[in-house]
């Protein structure tokens, strides 16, 4: 338990300072660039799926980033620490953070008399889970950060192109009153982010 | 050479197959790669037909439709709003609520009083209405018993219990100022700002005014023009204000990733030719696909226009013209981050950028073209063709937006090339 505890000490210290402050930013200025006040479900929904989702390309996504440095990823093997441990620690408490960040929103929302409902809430952080899984999905296939930004980010521009076409994965379904897709990107996200941890154990084994 | 050598490394690999498959999935949703459904067809008098609609600053329509629009914001307390762009909801507080409803009484006459007292009937209503679907409505009944009622829209039912009409003696000019106020009060953004008013003014096209149009789009556009003009509005919004940035960043990191760093700073080549060709392999291949993807959507509708005098080049010019600036601003920012940071912070930098500029535009996605738009916007869907007049008025703006983005584009590139020359001599190596 001490050896997790410092493990995550760790990582936050020098890992996730940077997307946290990141993820504060685009919290902070969603009031300043959309109005937050008396909103409707539908607006509330726009303003949760279109903005704070994003929090979770920034969060997840950089999971594996410290080791796609050939000489770190090295050293680190050698270590006698699992290194899917450590992303695994590294993968709950992004998710803890992308679950009390949009928590906190959605309080901010409540304050500011919008109607927001728990299904609302449950649907940002399935959102913001599976863009972030996209991300880390690409990063565990391709061991390149950029590659592994570009991928979400892409997938939500064409969710404005493309909009319900995108059937049960299209991003912005509750503001359409649609609340089915949110299961299944939820469970994709999930999956997807099993799969990179696995993909990435496999990957150690074979090197 | 360097330039074909940084091109095969920008270009081979997987990140650029993905640049190609995003760019060609992207710009297929929007349905800009095949226009053959898209024919400008020749006014003709003797058919039926509905050339659509134009705003225009006609007082005696404008008036009107905007103090009712006004009157049924000022019911509700919730005015619709576009500070820098995006949609905003405006709650006023007592005063406000009160300073409009003066600005109300003094455009249409009516007392102070009655404007007010239908407020609070509206909010009322309001207060004691629970909404059990999107038409019904229980209310108290007065007797402690609730009525289910069918309601279509309380601030409209409201507004016809008082007879709104602007005074006769109204002059458009103390029209037009006493609705700035309100747009003053709202803290900007409203469509009550004296330049936004237009838009309560929609007049149907004539069958003069659509000849005149289709000359315009004939002899100035010679046809293929418009359908450029569409598909660059797209690949720009949605592709080339972003995604060069991921090939920029890819590149400058390549040689970090592959320890060559210090191997390539004691070499005898300058920096400026080390970055100029970086900054120009990125661009080509950037641009390369979309070169390509610009004829294949402009192809589709040589055939629609037998016997007419098409310009061939048009794909070409709005590739270099509209997307090229868009595509040198992104990549440059991508290297000169890339290269004063060795970090990816760029990627965050020009999403952050785009995200905000396109949702910036979701208003005037018709036509947005200020110096400072990253992606500047003319677009009515598959009306934009018709539109060469509104291009021909905008030209001059949308000129200096992509002349302002070239030449900062330039500015960052050379900023990169001292970045890098300090590097080779030790300065800026962050974690050494």
């Amino acid at each position: 338990m001490e050896k997790i505890k410092s493990i995550t000490i760790f990582n936050i210290r020098h890992h996730a300072m940077l997307s946290t402050l990141v993820v504060v930013i685009i919290l902070l200025i969603t009031p300043i660039l959309f109005g937050t006040s008396q909103l409707d479900l539908t607006e509330s929904a726009i303003l949760l799926e279109m903005f704070v989702s994003l929090i979770g390309i920034v969060l997840i996504t950089p999971v594996f980033q410290p080791e796609h440095d050939d000489a770190i990823r090295e050293l680190v093997s050698s270590k006698y620490v699992s290194t899917n441990l450590v992303y695994f620690i590294r993968m709950t408490y992004a998710a803890i953070l992308i679950i009390v960040f949009t928590g906190l929103f959605a309080v901010y929302l409540r304050m500011r008399q919008c109607d927001i409902t728990f299904l609302l809430y449950l649907g940002t952080v399935a959102n913001a889970v599976f863009l972030g899984a996209l991300g880390m999905m690409t990063a565990a296939l391709t061991n390149n950060t950029v590659i592994a930004y570009m991928i979400p980010l892409v997938y939500y521009a064409l969710n404005y192109g493309a909009g319900d076409k995108l059937g049960n994965y299209y991003l912005f379904s509750m503001c359409i009153s649609d609340f089915t897709p949110k299961l299944w990107l939820g469970a994709t996200g999930i999956l997807l982010i099993f799969s990179a941890l696995i993909i990435k154990k496999v990957e150690r084994r074979l090197v | 050479m360097l330039f074909w050598s940084e091109l095969k490394k920008t270009i081979a690999g997987i990140p650029y197959l993905l640049f190609v498959i995003v760019v060609v999935i992207a710009l297929n949703s929007q349905g800009v790669l095949n226009f053959s459904n898209d024919k400008v067809i020749e006014p003709n008098p003797t058919a039926n037909q509905n050339y659509g609609i134009k705003n225009e600053e006609i007082p005696e329509l404008i008036m009107p439709a905007a103090i009712e629009a006004l009157y049924a914001e000022f019911l509700e307390n919730r005015y619709q709003t576009y500070p820098i762009g995006f949609v905003k909801y405006v709650k006023l507080n007592d005063d406000e609520q009160r300073k409009v409803a003066e600005i109300i009484a003094a455009i249409t006459n009516i007392e102070i009083e009655k404007i007010y007292a239908s407020q609070d009937s509206c909010s009322d209503r309001n207060d004691n209405a629970i909404v059990v679907g999107d038409n019904a409505n229980i209310q108290p009944d007065g007797n402690g018993g609730f009525v289910i009622s069918l309601e279509s829209g309380i601030a409209e039912e409201v507004q016809k219990d008082l007879e709104l009409s602007v005074r006769k003696d109204m002059s458009y000019s103390q029209f037009k100022e006493l609705m700035q106020s309100v747009d003053d009060i709202l803290g900007g953004g409203s469509n009550y700002a004296a330049e936004s008013l237009i838009g309560y003014g929609h007049v149907p096209i004539t069958y003069e005014e659509a000849v005149r149009r289709y000359e315009l789009v004939k002899n100035r556009d010679r046809f293929t023009g418009g359908y450029a003009r569409l598909f660059s509005d797209y690949a720009v919004a949605m592709t080339f204000s972003i995604l060069p940035v991921f090939l920029a960043v890819i590149i400058a990191m390549k040689d970090k990733r592959a320890k060559m760093s210090e191997l390539i700073y004691i070499r005898k080549i300058s920096s400026a030719k080390i970055i100029t060709m970086r900054f120009l392999a990125v661009l080509a291949a950037a641009m390369l696909p979309v070169i390509v993807l610009s004829y294949i959507s402009n192809i589709s509708i040589w055939n629609l226009y037998p016997e007419m005098k098409l310009d061939y080049l048009a794909p070409l010019k709005y590739d270099l013209g509209w997307i090229l600036p868009s595509a040198m601003i992104t990549a440059a920012v991508g290297i000169c981050l890339t290269e004063l940071t060795d970090t990816p912070i760029a990627v965050a930098v020009c999403a952050l950028w785009w995200f905000i500029d396109v949702n910036l535009g979701m208003k005037s996605v018709s036509a947005s073209c200020t110096l400072f738009r990253l992606a500047p916007r003319h677009n009515s869907g598959t009306k934009s063709y018709f539109r060469t007049q509104d291009y021909i008025d905008h030209f001059p703006k949308i000129l200096a937006n992509r002349l302002l983005f070239t030449g900062l584009s330039i500015v960052l590139v050379v900023g990169t090339i001292f970045i890098y020359e300090a590097k080779r001599k030790g300065k800026f190596l962050w974690k050494k």
